[in-house]
């Protein structure tokens, strides 16, 4: 539903000229050094595919 | 926190009602609640041979009642792994509880179940996709997938379903940074980014260009950009003029070169395999290294222990840090490694030829690491041999046993020293122990000091661990790396602390700061 909801806004920018554009989204723009494995918790091993799942999947602890 | 019973054997954890899963497809249109059976499949999944865990040998420590011996149910009888079969050692014991029963006191279980790598994944979704998730991880946490281009763009949303979560930080009062970053971002709503692209850069060059024309928010130094980034440790005024920030960090990440202690030239236990390795050690010139090949950062290890885990000390001294080549010549003199054919390099004692095979990558960094190794080695009349592999083939092979020399680095997940030590644990040999390392003596004080709780006693065993490899030295640890971050102006909040799992909710963009996009 969330998605489709970001269509739909998505579209009607398309349509009319409006003030939300990509300049009101926070958007942050980093690079990893090393490509990613994949984002299966299980699976991978390396750091940067866990910066990855650990900002999409949860684990019971973290730490301050 | 978790509760324990007085032996540190049965853990038992509530989880928070009311934590969401991301809707998907899998769900069939229902609101998916996160419960304790999550957390019983996840666990159970690094155990399913199907899956072949990296996490499985560090998993296997805690010793989970009952879940080796379903691995091995399926391994022997070829049959998929029986997620169904409850078993003693983890269990759901009703919507939020989960228990975990162990065989052995393990009094710091928490530390093993931060990382992200412990994260919760639903059944329905991994079934659904037939147990391949590489591609798509769903879960409660503060960001979504939304676009993959494998080794090229990754995105990731904001989750317009994630919790109320906000922002709390508490820094230590000394701590003036830490204590601004709360001033200003406390109690917001996190995440507070709605989107985060990530561009795979893996050429030093064209990333920190990259950085310094404002296109990424963020970077970690490239090494070969340290002495124009940060000269002296200072922020260059160039980038300070711009209002850059510069952060220095002395990480938990150890880079180490190991021996194959299976190896016919270079490992065993016996006195003259030793003295070999520890004149390899010795000849080492590691603070040489830092300058040229790490930008001058990194700090000589004196100890395996990665710094900010407990069992370092920063006072701790050994031979690991020493660099002393008339003691390197001596102890390969004494021990008959001489030069018998006159050919400019010692040979074994038995006089057959001595060479060491040392296996690396075709990276920048590495060639110059390997130059200064080999120069060395020259030095104190050792052979070197490079074997050059990328760097995956290396790990493989370095798993089956068959390398006989290789430096690599490792992230401790937790802060204490039993996630370095496990590098010389017997029963880890293949896995996190590389090396092959077995003596009983270690795997005593390894086990004593996994069940322990914390206090002088521990840490007098952790000295003893530490010299102990020091002493028979499977590997020469050689530096805690230190690392320089940066960030634009418009960032605020970035902080790069060991042990952090993850950061990307944590940071905020200031778009007054920012130039149009």
């Amino acid at each position: 539903m969330s998605v489709r909801r970001w269509i739909a806004a998505a579209l009607l920018c398309v349509a009319v000229p409006c003030a939300w554009s990509n300049q009101s989204l926070k958007v942050l723009r980093i690079a990893f050094p090393i490509a990613e494995d994949g984002f299966d918790p299980a699976r991978i091993n390396d750091t940067y595919s866990h910066s990855v799942v650990i900002s999409i999947c949860e684990s019971l602890y973290t730490y301050d | 926190m978790p509760e324990h019973s007085p032996d540190y054997r049965t853990w038992t954890i509530r989880l928070r009602p009311g934590i969401y899963f991301t809707p998907d497809p899998a769900f069939k249109g229902q609101r998916r609640e996160l419960v304790a059976a999550d957390y019983v499949y996840s666990f159970k999944r690094f155990a399913d041979p199907a899956n072949n865990s990296p996490q499985w040998a560090d998993f296997e420590e805690l010793k989970i009642r009952g879940l080796a011996s379903l691995r091995r149910a399926a391994l022997d009888g070829k049959r998929p792994f029986d997620y169904d079969r409850e078993i003693e050692g983890l269990r759901a014991l009703d919507r939020y509880t989960l228990q975990f029963q162990l065989e052995s006191p393990r009094p710091r279980l928490e530390h093993k179940l931060v990382s992200g790598f412990k994260a919760a994944v639903a059944r329905e979704v991994v079934e659904a996709h037939g147990g391949r998730i590489m591609e798509h991880p769903v879960g409660t946490g503060p960001f979504t997938l939304s676009q993959w281009r494998r080794s090229s763009f990754i995105v990731l949303e904001r989750n317009p379903n994630y919790r109320e979560v906000f922002f709390d930080a508490q820094p230590a009062p000394d701590d003036a940074a830490g204590q601004a970053i709360a001033a200003r971002l406390h109690g917001r709503r996190l995440p507070m980014v709605d989107r985060v692209e990530i561009s795979i850069i893996t050429e030093n060059q064209p990333r920190w260009l990259t950085f310094v024309d404002g296109h990424i928010d963020t970077i970690e130094v490239p090494s070969d950009f340290l002495r124009l980034a940060m000269p002296g440790g200072k922020l260059a005024p160039y980038l300070e003029r711009r209002g850059i920030q510069g952060h220095i960090v002395v990480s938990h990440a150890v880079s180490y070169i190991y021996f194959n202690m299976d190896d016919p030239i270079v490992g065993g236990y016996t006195p003259d395999k030793v003295a070999l390795r520890r004149a390899v050690g010795l000849g080492m010139n590691v603070e040489r290294s830092i300058a040229l090949a790490r930008g001058g950062q990194g700090l000589v290890a004196q100890s395996a222990i990665a710094a900010h885990a407990r069992g370092f000390d920063a006072g701790f001294r050994s031979e690991n840090g020493e660099y002393n080549v008339a003691r390197a010549k001596a102890l390969l003199d004494t021990y008959g490694y001489l030069d018998r054919n006159g050919d400019g390099w010692r040979e074994l004692p038995d006089g057959q030829p001595l060479v060491l095979e040392y296996s690396t990558d075709p990276s920048q960094i590495s060639r110059q690491m390997d130059e200064l190794f080999q120069k060395d080695m020259q030095a104190i009349g050792l052979k070197v041999e490079f074997k050059v592999a990328q760097w995956q083939e290396n790990a493989k092979a370095s798993r089956a046993g068959k390398l006989m020399m290789w430096q690599l680095g490792t992230y401790v997940l937790a802060p204490d020293g039993t996630d370095s030590l496990i590098r010389f644990y017997g029963p880890a040999a293949g896995g996190n122990n590389q090396s092959r390392f077995k003596l009983p003596a270690m795997d005593a004080l390894y086990e004593k000091i996994s069940v322990m709780t914390d206090g002088p006693e521990r840490d007098a065993l952790f000295d003893q661990a530490k010299r102990l490899v020091v002493a028979y030295m499977p590997e020469k640890t050689t530096v805690h790396r230190v690392f320089s971050y940066m960030n634009q102006p418009w960032v605020i909040g970035y902080r790069i602390k060991p042990f952090l799992p993850g950061w990307y909710q944590m940071v905020d963009i200031d778009p007054s700061l920012a130039p149009p996009r």
